[in-house]
């Protein structure tokens, strides 16, 4: 966990939250040890979406996860070549924490309950 | 454009260019208009200095000469010469020198990383930076940018672009990170010549880095820091569960490197396990930073994720055995 992000990604996440349609504002929190979003939707509660520097998503990086993203919050995997394991998907699931790529942060900030909603890549990756 | 705003436009666009100046051409400019002034100068004065008057009785012809004006006139030639040869220098020699070809990527890494590092300084300085509560000098600083990037960065990543596609004898690993930074080339010019085209899932590849700089010999002050770190690791995570340690990234053969990368294999098979040790790292983690003010950056798999750390292992190139 950290700051290790290539300079242009966070401006790429910033604008596609300004244009995502359930977002209406968010702004960035002065946390030390990690890049953490507020977002209030124009639909359902605010988020906490913490913008992971990992190169691989592992159970001991869920285990020792920043205090704040506690239930409800997401886990958005910022390095494009970054990765996840179904398993840590699934504990992050029984927390009701979201962990995904952009497209599917973006896709869970129109739902409620966004931990049990599943993109198509990660139900082809579930039948493999 | 609020008035602070277009003074920082200001400052950072002669920031740029001092930090990129652009002199060559003006020299060229300078000395072909010196030059031509010169030669001009000598007609002008034939012309001023020619009387005719002619009549159906006579004809008047006076016609004066200077005698410095042949030399002027050679200076003159002398100079547009002279000023055509420095562009040719400057805009057609270093073209052919970027066509040449290398035996090897080894042999072609000198070369590849004078021109990585001078983008990466222009990234660093001129790149986007997130600024959230700042949206105007979010795009004030995008447009610096956007001429770095057209100006420096894609003559520079064309320059790569030839060599490497150019080197034979490359291994099967070597192709494969050749073959995303070329991708990542191409993306990327599209992108600048077409701004709204989106080349995230095309970037930089860190491999390529990485793979270049291996080929780097590093000082002995940095091997020392390498086997200092090393041991470190190696001393503070005597940990029961912990089986491998490994080093690996830009740490290894980079002196600037942004942080240093640690790869860690536990033997932890139960979620309490992992847990535990898991946070005992972080606790260590925190250490180092507290005494020598750099960061880990850390990947703990444990046996439940024993094939994705064998994946994950299998894609480095170079890794140094700390455990």
């Amino acid at each position: 966990m950290g700051f290790d992000l290539h300079p242009s990604i966070l401006p790429y996440w910033e604008k596609a939250l300004n244009s995502h349609s359930n977002v209406s504002s968010w702004d960035k929190l002065d946390d030390s040890n990690d890049y953490i979003y507020r977002i209030k939707r124009v639909r359902g509660k605010d988020i906490l979406v913490l913008a992971s520097d990992c190169y691989e998503y592992s159970l001991s990086d869920f285990f020792t996860r920043n205090d704040l993203i506690g239930q409800g919050a997401m886990i958005y995997m910022a390095k494009p070549e970054s990765k996840y394991d179904l398993e840590v998907a699934d504990v992050a699931k029984q927390e009701r924490v979201t962990i995904g790529m952009l497209g599917e942060i973006l896709g869970a900030l129109n739902l409620d309950a966004h931990w049990n909603w599943e993109s198509k890549d990660r139900k082809e990756r579930r039948k493999r | 454009m609020s008035p602070k705003l277009d003074l920082n436009q200001i400052l950072l666009t002669k920031l740029n260019s001092f930090l990129n100046p652009n002199y060559v051409n003006k020299i060229i400019l300078l000395t072909f208009t010196f030059g031509a002034g010169l030669i001009g100068r000598n007609f002008v004065l034939d012309l001023l200095l020619a009387l005719e008057i002619i009549t159906p009785d006579f004809v008047v012809k006076l016609q004066f000469s200077d005698g410095a004006s042949n030399t002027v006139f050679y200076v003159g030639v002398v100079l547009v010469f002279l000023s055509l040869w420095l562009f040719y220098q400057a805009h057609f020699t270093d073209q052919e020198k970027s066509s040449q070809s290398f035996k090897s990527l080894k042999k072609a890494a000198p070369f590849l990383i004078r021109l990585m590092e001078e983008n990466e300084r222009i990234f660093k300085e001129c790149g986007p930076n997130s600024s959230s509560h700042h949206q105007d000098e979010l795009r004030m600083n995008f447009s610096v940018w956007n001429n770095a990037k057209s100006e420096i960065i894609v003559p520079n990543n064309d320059q790569i672009y030839k060599v490497i596609s150019t080197l034979k004898g490359l291994s099967v690993g070597e192709s494969r990170i050749i073959a995303k930074m070329k991708s990542h080339i191409e993306h990327f010019k599209v992108h600048v010549t077409k701004g709204h085209i989106n080349y995230s899932q095309h970037q930089f590849p860190q491999e390529f880095s990485d793979l270049v700089y291996s080929y780097k010999k590093v000082s002995r002050s940095h091997q020392k820091k390498i086997d200092r770190v090393s041991s470190w690791l190696k001393e503070e995570l005597n940990i029961v569960d912990i089986e491998n340690i490994y080093l690996f990234g830009s740490f290894l053969y980079n002196e600037n490197y942004h942080d240093i990368d640690v790869l860690i294999k536990t033997e932890s098979s139960t979620h309490e396990d992992i847990k535990r040790v898991a946070l005992s790292i972080k606790k260590i983690k925190s250490e180092y930073t507290a005494s020598f003010g750099e960061e880990l950056h850390i990947s703990i798999f444990s046996e439940l994720e024993k094939k994705r750390f064998l994946e994950f292992k299998g894609k480095i190139r170079n890794l140094k055995e700390v455990v």
